[in-house]
């Protein structure tokens, strides 16, 4: 588990503070002046002394030493705290385990039984819970740790729940193994990294919860944790007394190992999630290093590269021409760039990326507008069907006023036209015109992608861009949606650029397709040449790995090997590692794309002096 | 309509299920509370045997809990004489159900009378002090998603993680000795004791004396609103939909407006519901702090005076607080969520 | 406008509301931590209640600011030879607060009342040995006993007068109806009472000893710190309690002047100290006793251990006088003067020790005892509202290791507290306390043999020659004669060693001079909320 590296900034600062407590509870004995438990009755001086040079926090209600008091209080908190975790995270992982891998009765019922603690009032109950156990340190530490164990239990028996329906968990059940055996190997690892996170949680709790019981007057006095040092303090005077240092440091230490704990808590939760830290309203700068518009193309990319924040170079050098009404297929598996190009081509790269080179669209380079510029442009010229339909639709909004907004923004406000409008779109993708009142999850997967496309259509833009289209798909829907594109481009002259890993989708539908791999093009030829003549090696892989329905007697081959690395990329041609014809300099020299014939380009040392 | 209903009355069912089970667990819970209410309403020798019997008579103490057990602590079996409505556990019962509580040992006062009037006090401390943090909070935390890995979002996080990690009567009593040092705010109570005001006066009165409490209340949960509403705003924000939303041309603030909106408040709404039920109990230690004369306070002071009536009253009070919350979250949920509207109702109280 | 500058100006608007609101000029604004929990005098348990009864109600005698009893609306009385009848003759010029004049028919009524609620919990209990009561007129009431009580005038504070027509009806009726109006005949009639926030007090001026002032509010504070702040920042005319750390820093403010000393009702704190043979256990009771403590040497060696100034100066911050016993001075007469108080000398605990056996054979510091060896570690409990168990604890502690005891302590609910007292005797030491009137009978009834069951009796501390003594002093008629046997009684629980009394608590009260004049404070006893202290007030402002 390789958490520590990844976590974040704020989580190491918290694990070194909890690092530090869990130094000074250890060594308190040795770091502390004096011995607040000590029963020499000369260590009992003036009552609330100011801080001096021997007693830096000045002395308490006893006329002890404070900050011998808080070194050893560290002590008892932490134990207390780590003593009633331990016991709510047992209770709570044996109940949510046995929740989460049993099911049926079991679950229903232990299940029941923690709602019903749930609901009950947590410091009231361990108010009464105290006084049921007495007020010894037993008792404080049974009543936190046997009342915290429920939000626990609901926490592994969701991690547990989704974990048992895992394939390979599954399968080690199907083959006869014992629940013993798999909450063991298969749940119980899979539980730990959440539990780990509120393991810190729970703890903090339980801090908290001591020092309350505490200030109640509900603590073992025998004991100086941190929240009995306020009890005193508070108990005896030291708002009246003036003494600060009294009441400051034992809160402020609670504040702070709380603090840490969440910290470490929430750190361990961001470092095995993979929630980004951003999110997709901050804008991406604008472009760099600008190239001036050669030919006479709708959309011209010249020398377009892109570098994401942590060092990841997602396209490298990319040049395409996009000419008006042509159907472009940009094709590659995950990783070689396809769908960072559409992101940089709507100017939609996530914030702390990079962007070079330029994009022109008329005479417009796209890489170097401002991004109010750039929105100002987005769907008038360029609009984007996303990949993944259910979440491209906010689940909230009816379909219909999703529409609407996009329809808006071409038309003046107060437009009464637009329902029609939206009306028409959905005929015009095949849909019923009053869906329009339905929610996204109404729809099946294939309508909503034509819901998708039909919002892409009401801006009229002149470039469409799609993105894995069908890949969610049946195959009768995929047959259905490719008719609709192909007919848009017919009917509206749309352009179209088409990013898919599905080669039958490009020649079915493409003109001219361009083949990335590890953020370069590799190849680039109209439909029928590529699959005819194929001369990179790359793509001469991808097409063997394609099931030809025509050489139904070929087995498909996929490529060996896993896809380049990014960050950064190795030297030499991208493909050369895996590449079978590969050749020592082709992992040190990049090569250029050159012409190989009539619109049909590679990128391939090997093929130096080849030109058909 | 029925398949509509039929989850809300699952909902329902479970949720008197629960009470139910709640009930018994008050009555059993506090009968094994060391020590006797009645010898510990006086210590004194002359609280003698006639006088204790006298009143364990008049708090129906004499009677066996429930046929066959006379007392759990210590456990003492017998009691099979009285007639099963007439023990503790069937007075108790038939009590409830014709919305008699008991009188409080301590005053002698009806239960339902007491726990009505504090519960108005602590809804009128509570609902303004969550009505703040969650306004409050949901801004830091969306300020904070906004601006997610700047220094805005470092402060929010760690200043909210540092309020959460208060202990609330330190931070109560910190407040309520700064507040009534420099702006000589009021140190207790609900109003400045004495003959009423008239309205402005009085409320204005009221206002100042609901200053700090509320202030220490919203503070304190001011951090959950933040985190959470930083949280789910910054996953809605990474939606595919956010996306497409922007990439449809919006700005940020339709997108935010529009889209993210609604979508972010569904978990708050779960919270702030949530809580609604728990900070009742959670006023406890602002309510002693500031002698706020709400269920807080009294709940406090029923376990100090072993007021068993109070004490039964006060949870049953706040567990149909918390159930109830629950139900109205889930209902608030169905009614927000439009796929929820169609499947089954997920797991509730 | 800054959003910022608005919220202070809205604060500063509450803030200036302020002065819409509040007690008019001549009420006096009294603070304390507590609060009354009822009004009906005959189920109240608090302190606090007694002290407004005090001066809702009038009774046939009062505390004085001395702390002595005096008449109050008894005009004189008469005893007959042998002890047992008593003719009291009420005031004339009394009227309940709804006008109706008070006559000895209202106190008979009153008096039988108290006597025949067995449910009232405390004054039932003042009603002992009462036989008859009977109003021969109306402001003449013969009092019959079965046996001669010379502390009556004492049992007789605490039976307030209540008016008979307001609660004959009531009362008949079993008052689990809600109990009738407060209505006394006392210089002060009850306005508002909100349990635990404030009660509202006005003036009766047709009472002969009318205060000046309009009315007093006492105001309950959820801690002893928050009533020094309120009386800082003038919230509040004078606290009635003071935490001890507040007196120094009080002490220097103008404006504000502090009282400090015996209170009215005096207080002991004591270390019960477990005796009871398991052989000698009551029917219910455990009889954890360390068998150690069955040696007086032990228990005398234990008090010699206690050092009682040190726990005065951290515990008291020097607040209090040192313990003697049972009896305070307090308490005038009644105090054995002649007893020899426990001056700190661990040099002779340890030596006492030594001879009792109980030695450091394993060198560990902590004794053994001679033949089973059991070593002297012995359980220190204290009630958890106790303001200095804590800290008192720990210094005892410390003082107990000095001379080879330890300690284990432990805080314990009051109420678990008093299931390990007696009968159960489920305890080694216990540190608590009591709050006595002026009369002795109060603390030396605690250890006779009779309270053993009913719990009482803390220690288990049971001698037959204590008890006849008990009796004796009770029907005592003469002062000097019950004055010796109430001092022999001491003198025996002193010699056991059954209690340690390590200090005597003052109170501190503290009080400002712009709004009223005339405060109390060269009495014996520290009570500005008595009813001569409030008699005495002037308001300032016109």
């Amino acid at each position: 588990m390789n958490f520590l590296g990844r976590l974040p900034a704020s989580g190491r600062v918290g694990l070194v503070l909890l690092a530090g407590a869990l130094f000074v509870a250890l060594t308190a004995p040795y770091l502390a002046a004096f011995d607040p438990y000590s029963t020499d009755l000369a260590t009992f001086g003036v009552v609330f002394a100011p801080p001096d040079a021997s007693h830096w926090l000045g002395t308490d209600d006893g006329g002890r030493d404070v900050l011998s008091a808080l070194l050893h209080g560290t002590r008892v908190s932490l134990f207390v705290g780590a003593c009633a975790a331990a016991i709510a995270l047992f209770l709570g992982s044996a109940v949510g385990l046995l929740a989460g891998s049993m099911g049926g009765r079991v679950e229903a019922l232990l299940m029941r039984a923690t709602v019903g603690f749930l609901v009950i009032p947590e410091l009231p109950l361990m108010i009464v819970a105290v006084a049921l156990v007495d007020a010894g340190i037993r008792g404080t530490v049974l009543a936190i740790g046997l009342l915290g164990w429920t939000t626990t239990a609901r926490l592994v028996r969701a991690q547990a729940l989704t974990l048992r329906h895992r394939l390979y968990v599954r399968r080690a059940r199907s083959q006869g193994a014992g629940p013993l055996r798999i909450v063991g190997l298969y749940i119980l690892p899979g539980v730990l990294p959440v539990l780990l996170a509120q393991a810190v949680l729970v703890l903090s709790l339980a801090i908290l919860n001591e020092s309350t019981l505490s200030f109640l007057g509900l603590g073992d006095p025998t004991y100086l944790s941190w929240g009995q040092m306020l009890n005193l303090a508070f108990t005896r005077g030291a708002m009246s007394a003036g003494a600060w240092w009294a009441i400051l440091p034992p809160g402020l230490a609670i504040a702070a190992v709380v603090l840490a704990a969440s910290l470490v808590g929430r750190g361990l939760e961001a470092a095995w999630s993979t929630r980004p830290s951003g999110h997709h309203l901050m804008a991406g700068a604008a472009g760099a290093d600008p190239q001036p518009r050669a030919g006479t193309a709708l959309l011209e990319v010249r020398g377009l590269s892109v570098d994401y924040a942590g060092g990841v170079r997602a396209l490298e050098d990319v040049d395409l021409q996009l000419q008006r009404g042509e159907i472009l297929g940009v094709v590659g598996e995950s990783g070689s760039g396809k769908s960072t190009l559409l992101l940089a081509l709507m100017r939609l790269l996530p914030a702390g990326s990079r962007l070079s080179g330029s994009m022109h669209l008329d005479d417009v380079d796209l890489a170097t507008l401002t991004e109010e510029a750039v929105a100002e442009r987005r769907w008038r010229d360029l609009a984007v069907v996303f990949q993944g339909a259910m979440n491209a639709l906010n689940p909230l909004q009816t379909v219909g006023a999703q529409i609407a907004e996009a329809v808006r923004r071409r038309l003046p406000a107060g437009d009464l036209d637009i329902d029609a409008q939206v009306a028409a779109l959905l005929r015009r993708v095949g849909l019923d015109a009053e869906r329009a009142a339905d929610h996204p999850h109404q729809f099946s997967g294939g309508m909503r992608q034509r819901v998708l496309l039909a919002m892409a259509l009401a801006g009229r833009a002149r470039i469409l861009l799609a993105d894995e289209p069908t890949t969610a798909l049946d195959v009768l829907s995929q047959a259905r949606l490719l008719d609709l594109l192909q007919g848009l481009r017919d009917e509206l002259g749309l352009t179209i650029i088409l990013v898919t890993h599905d080669l039958g989708v490009i020649r079915r539908l493409c003109d001219r397709a361009v083949v990335l791999y590890g953020g370069r093009v590799a190849e680039s030829a109209p439909v029928a040449t590529l699959f005819a003549t194929p001369q990179h090696p790359y793509t001469q892989g991808l097409l063997a790995a394609f099931p030809d329905l025509r050489q139904p007697e070929r087995a498909p081959q996929s490529i060996p090997g896993t896809p380049v690395p990014l960050d950064p990329p190795p030297p030499g041609c991208r493909f050369a590692a895996r590449c079978p014809r590969a050749e020592a300099r082709c992992h040190g020299q990049t090569p250029a794309l050159q012409s190989l014939g009539e619109h049909h380009y590679a990128a391939c040392l090997l093929l130096e002096g080849v030109t058909q | 309509m029925w398949r509509r209903l039929r989850p809300l009355a699952r909902g329902f069912g479970r949720a008197l299920g629960t009470i139910g089970f709640v009930i018994l667990l008050n009555f059993v819970l506090f009968r094994l509370l060391p020590g006797d209410p009645v010898r510990a309403a006086a210590r004194d020798p002359r609280l003698g045997p006639e006088v204790q019997e006298a009143l364990r008579q008049r708090f129906g103490l004499d009677r066996p809990l429930v046929n066959g057990v006379v007392s759990l602590r210590p456990l003492i079996f017998g009691g099979w004489g009285t007639p099963p409505l007439e023990t503790q556990l069937g007075r108790y019962l038939r009590g409830l159900c014709t919305g008699d509580l008991g009188v409080s040992f301590q005053t002698g006062e009806a239960v339902t009378a007491i726990l009505a009037q504090k519960a108005a006090h602590t809804a009128l401390l509570v609902l303004p002090a969550q009505l703040l943090a969650i306004l409050l909070g949901t801004a830091l935390g969306a300020l904070a998603a906004w601006r997610a890995g700047r220094v805005v979002d470092v402060a929010i996080i760690g200043s909210s993680l540092l309020f959460w990690g208060l202990p609330t009567f330190w931070l109560a009593i910190l407040l309520l000795f700064a507040g009534s040092g420099q702006f000589g705010l009021p140190l207790a109570g609900m109003g400045t004791p004495g003959p009423a005001a008239s309205g402005v006066a009085a409320a204005a009165d009221l206002l100042r004396h609901l200053l700090l409490p509320t202030l220490t209340q919203a503070l304190v949960y001011l951090a959950q609103y933040a985190l959470l509403a930083r949280s789910t705003l910054l996953e809605v924000l990474n939606e595919d939909f956010i996306l497409t939303a922007r990439a449809r041309g919006l700005s940020s603030l339709q997108i935010l407006h529009r889209h993210a909106a609604r979508n972010a408040a569904l978990p708050l709404v779960t919270l702030a519901a949530v809580n609604l039920g728990f900070t009742v109990s959670g006023a406890i230690q602002v309510e002693t702090v500031f002698s706020w004369p709400g269920l807080g306070l009294a709940t406090y002071d029923a376990v100090i005076q072993r007021d068993y009536p109070m004490l039964q009253g006060t949870f049953l009070l706040l567990t149909v607080a918390v159930i109830s919350a629950n139900l109205l979250a889930d209902g608030l949920y169905a009614v927000l969520d439009p796929r929820l509207r169609d499947a089954p109702a997920a797991e509730a109280s | 406008m800054s959003s910022g500058r608005r919220l202070s100006l809205i604060v500063a608007a509450l803030v200036v509301g302020c002065s819409g609101v509040g007690a008019p000029p001549g009420v006096v604004r009294l603070g304390w931590s507590g609060s009354p929990d009822t009004l009906h005098p005959g189920r109240t348990l608090l302190a606090y209640s007694y002290t407004i009864l005090g001066l809702i109600y009038d009774s046939l005698y009062g505390l004085g600011p001395d702390g002595q009893v005096q008449p109050q609306a008894l005009r004189s009385a008469a005893v007959s030879a042998d002890g047992c009848t008593w003719t009291l003759s009420l005031r004339t010029d009394l009227r309940f607060h709804d006008g109706v004049r008070l006559t000895a028919h209202d106190a008979a009524f009153s008096i039988d009342l108290y006597r025949d609620r067995a449910d009232y919990p405390l004054l039932h209990g003042y009603t002992r040995n009462f036989d008859s009561v009977d109003a021969i007129d109306d402001s003449t009431l013969v009092l019959r006993l079965t046996q001669p009580l010379p502390n009556l005038p004492n049992q007789l504070v605490y039976l307030y007068i209540l008016p008979q027509h307001l609660w004959r009806d009531r009362v008949a009726a079993a008052d689990d109806e809600g109990p009738p109006p407060v209505v006394g005949s006392g210089p002060f009639r009850v306005e508002a009472f909100h349990p635990k926030r404030y009660l509202q007090l006005s003036a009766w001026r047709s009472h002969p000893q009318a205060p000046a002032i309009d009315g007093a509010l006492f105001v309950s504070y959820a801690s002893r710190d928050a009533l020094v702040l309120a009386l800082r920042s003038a919230q509040l005319d004078a606290i009635l309690e003071t935490p001890f750390t507040a007196v120094a820093d009080l002490r220097h403010r103008a404006g504000i002047h502090v009282v400090a000393g015996t209170p009215l009702q005096p207080e002991i704190t004591n270390l019960i100290i477990n005796q009871v043979d398991p052989a000698d256990c009551p029917e219910e009771g455990v009889c954890s006793g360390h068998p150690a403590l069955r040696d007086a040497r032990v228990r005398r060696a234990l008090a010699l251990a206690v050092h009682e100034q040190k726990l005065i100066d951290i515990v008291l911050l020097g607040q209090g006088t040192p313990g003697w016993t049972l009896i305070p001075p307090a308490l005038g007469d009644w105090f054995h003067t002649g007893l020899q108080a426990h001056t700190y000398d661990p040099v002779a605990a340890r030596e006492l020790l030594d001879e009792a056996g109980d030695v450091d054979t394993d060198g560990d510091g902590v004794r053994e005892m001679p033949d089973g060896g059991q070593p002297l570690r012995l359980r220190l409990q204290w009630p958890s509202d106790s303001l200095y168990g804590d800290r008192g604890a720990q210094l005892l502690g410390a003082m107990f290791a000095a001379v080879g005891v330890a300690i284990q302590p432990r805080t314990v609910d009051p109420d678990a507290l008093i299931a390990l007292g007696g009968p159960a005797f489920d305890f080694d030491l216990v540190l608590w306390g009591w709050t006595t009137g002026p009369d002795p009978s109060f603390l030396l009834e605690v250890m006779t043999g009779d309270n053993i069951d009913s719990g009482g009796n803390e220690s288990g501390f049971h001698d037959a020659e204590f008890d006849s003594l008990f009796a004796r002093q009770a029907a005592a008629l003469d002062l000097t004669a019950r004055r010796d046997l109430v001092w022999r009684m001491q003198q025996l629980v002193h010699d056991t060693n059954v209690y340690v009394v390590p200090f005597y608590p003052d109170v501190v009260q503290a009080y400002r001079t712009e709004r009223f004049t005339g405060w109390l404070e060269d009495a014996p006893r520290v009570a500005l909320e008595s009813r001569q202290a409030l008699a005495r007030l002037r308001s300032v402002l016109p």
